[in-house]
């Protein structure tokens, strides 16, 4: 029994002992990169910055930004060591930008790097630059870092605002997914300051359309459930705001006469925030009205726009498989810029605040 | 001789199943199954179970005719000494097999996900000891550790609830687009991940009450399948068809989404914890085999317990890469297809024939 003792211990040593020589990576031995920003550079190489946040004293941050420029995003992840004098770790990244030339070219290449890599999380955020990813990263003087304020610009518009919630997994699914197409939140610089400026839609991993952020929430109340969402119109009597909005949406497809029909339904209330009239209690059900005329008109504008550029970034193609029986894949992409979409809405309107 | 000491309470049978059973193939049957049904071969996995369902019943109607009751008693009777023999060892060296393919897996995931710089042999001495001490001695050593093996990992089934942030019921929708056919087709890929159910054939004299537990080892199975069906339909929600060819464990990439005040990534935590859950697999596998080897041979359990370890560390450390990883994953779901669905009932057929040619006979 002694000498099983003995060989046990023997054995478990050994294991330690060879592992043990193992690389490792310690926390103060190591620069944690929280942001990367990749643009297209010239003869198709891909120019890489990346920020790692150093904490020189307790509560100061300072950002150290590399660049470097080369054929692919792990050679530039060698250049990019070369320079930093501790190992950069880009296995803790917030968020990763790509310039609008790089989207438009295709970004398959360039985030399917994130997906081989398990060490990456799923809820990374992607979003695409308009000009330089560098200027961006370089344009941010914040105490929280780079990566965490960039992070928090776009998580807070998506919990209160109008961007649809987009991250690795919603991306890397649409990506995939041969039945829809992605898109991703498009910042921009504007008085040196980065700001989210819209939306961007692809069409497979190319970049083909924009909209403004004003314009993003009519598509991200088509496009999902809003807990906490607003919606702004202006007619030619008087401007109003409707805020606190809680939306659900339908989407239903039919067969009619060989041809898919999709009906896409939106219902959401919210209450009056802002109103350039008096007397918004007794005009409720009016607003109503208008408000869900106002949405319909936008809302087909937009479909149409996307079936123009042959997009689907509303998932229609999926609910038209889930709905209808004998769906073929071929026959819904031919007609699919002439199929019907209807749109219908049912705002209701609960409040006007605290006053009438 | 196996004295009323060494038994265990039927009740364990439940454990026994379930722990033999659900194993490192709940990480990433979800792509696998899928290949002939798509997003219905969620409904694979219970044609699989119902069909598992017979043979254990099968198994229960073979095994209660005999007063040593287990495949190699099985074997002697009915193809005599020697191709009874011969056929006990191959049934060992089968569980060796699935033994191999569980612990290659699970190494293989600890070095994608967390070290990708093990040594695979010095990680083997790790484990392997551990798996020697519970299986070298008493059978109740093992069913211990079945027991825990459900017990411990079954809190992971809470984070099927993350993943549901994410689904999308489309991804299932139209349910019943695929044929019968297909579906029976990915079933017979599913059954992969209830094979374990074969080492029954050896534990069985080691059960009081025996004939009486069948209901326990249904019941295990039927839980099995719960738990199967419930990661694959979450799965199916999460990911879709495309997306989930590309994925090789998909279950783990759940945890990828979960982030927690205290803890950045879970799959460090899911990983360690599978643990529990792979062990029992390895254990009984390991035991089973010994144990056919040492009924055969007589040559004590120690010995072959050992000589099965060692089969096992050096099959392990032979297999590098993905490749060899795959090659093996599919050569044991054949052989457990052709185990449990021809072997088995064409050795109950001849074992009826032999006990009526040998009533007759006396």
């Amino acid at each position: 029994m002694g000498r099983n003792y003995v060989i046990f211990i023997l054995l478990v040593v050994i294991s330690m002992a060879v592992n043990y020589g193992m690389p490792k990576k310690v926390i103060d031995q190591v620069q944690i990169v929280t942001v990367a920003g990749h643009d297209l550079a010239e003869n198709d190489k891909v120019k890489t910055t990346v920020v790692a946040p150093f904490f020189a004293k307790e509560g100061e941050l300072m950002d150290l930004l590399y660049t470097s420029t080369a054929s692919s995003i792990y050679k530039n992840k060698i250049k990019l060591n070369a320079q930093s004098s501790e190992q950069l770790l880009i296995a803790k990244e917030e968020v990763i930008l790509y310039n609008q030339d790089l989207a438009s070219k295709g970004l398959e290449d360039y985030v399917s790097y994130l997906f081989r890599d398990p060490s990456m999380g799923a809820d990374l955020l992607l979003a695409v630059v308009e000009d330089s990813t560098e200027e961006v990263l370089s344009s941010v003087d914040s105490s929280k870092g780079t990566g965490i304020y960039i992070q928090e610009l776009l998580e807070h518009n998506t919990r209160h605002g109008h961007l649809p919630s987009a991250d690795l997994k919603v991306f890397g699914a649409a990506l995939k997914s041969k039945r829809r197409d992605p898109f991703l939140p498009l910042l921009a610089l504007k008085e040196g300051k980065p700001h989210l400026k819209g939306l961007a839609f692809f069409d497979d991993d190319k970049l083909v359309d924009t909209i403004p952020i004003t314009k993003a929430g009519v598509f991200r109340l088509l496009y999902e459930r809003v807990d906490d969402g607003q919606y702004n119109m202006t007619t030619s009597d008087y401007k109003i705001s409707v805020q606190n909005i809680e939306s659900s949406r339908n989407i239903d497809a039919v067969k009619k006469g060989g041809q898919p029909e999709v009906t896409i339904s939106v219902r959401f209330k919210g209450v009056v925030r802002e109103f350039s009239e008096a007397n918004a209690t007794k005009k409720l059900p009016e607003i109503e009205k208008a408000v869900e005329k106002d949405f319909r008109k936008k809302a087909k504008k937009m479909v149409k726009r996307f079936q123009e550029l042959n997009i689907d970034p509303l998932h229609i193609e999926g609910y038209v498989k889930g709905q209808v029986r004998k769906y073929n894949k071929k026959q819904f992409k031919q007609a699919y810029p002439e199929i019907p979409i209807n749109i219908q809405a049912d705002v209701s309107i609960t409040e006007s605040g605290a006053r009438n | 001789m196996i004295t009323l000491k060494d038994k265990v309470s039927s009740f364990f049978v439940f454990f026994l199943i379930t722990a033999a059973q659900i194993g490192i193939g709940v990480l990433g049957f979800q792509r696998i199954i899928s290949e002939y049904a798509g997003h219905d071969a969620w409904m694979s996995i219970i044609v699989a179970a119902l069909a598992i369902s017979g043979v254990i019943w099968l198994m229960y109607r073979m095994l209660g005719h005999h007063e040593e009751g287990d495949i190699i008693g099985i074997h002697r009777f009915t193809f005599g000494k020697w191709l009874g023999g011969l056929l006990s060892v191959l049934f060992a060296a089968y569980l060796v097999l699935l033994a191999t393919v569980v612990l290659r897996t699970y190494v293989e995931i600890i070095q994608v996900w967390m070290f990708p710089h093990i040594n695979v042999w010095a990680l083997l001495l790790l484990i392997l000891p551990l798996v020697y001490y519970i299986i070298s001695v008493e059978f109740r050593t093992v069913v211990g550790v079945c027991f825990l093996g459900v017990v411990y990992p079954s809190f992971l089934l809470l984070t099927l609830f993350f993943p549901l942030k994410y689904a999308e019921p489309t991804n299932i929708m139209p349910v019943m687009d695929h044929s019968m056919i297909e579906i029976i087709q990915s079933s017979s890929l599913a059954i992969l991940e209830f094979m374990g159910v074969s080492a029954l054939l050896v534990f069985y004299p080691f059960i009081r009450d025996a004939a009486k537990s069948q209901k326990f080892a249904q019941l295990g199975n039927g839980a099995t399948m719960l738990v199967y069906l419930a990661i694959c339909i979450v799965s199916y929600l999460y990911y879709n068809q495309q997306e989930l060819t590309d994925v090789i464990w998909a279950t783990l990439g759940f945890w990828k989404i979960i982030e927690l005040p205290f803890m950045a990534r879970f799959e460090y935590f899911g990983i360690s914890t599978l643990f529990f859950s792979i062990l029992p697999n390895i254990a009984l596998f390991t035991w089973a085999s010994a144990r056919t080897l040492d009924r055969t041979f007589h040559a004590g359990h120690k010995k072959m317990a050992l000589l099965v370890i060692t089969i096992l560390f050096l099959v392990c450390v032979g297999m590098t890469d993905r490749m060899g990883v795959n090659i093996i994953n599919d050569v044991a779901g054949k052989m457990g297809l052709v185990v449990l669905f021809v072997y088995v009932p064409l050795l109950f057929l001849l074992n009826v024939v032999r006990r009526k040619v040998k009533k007759n006979g006396s």
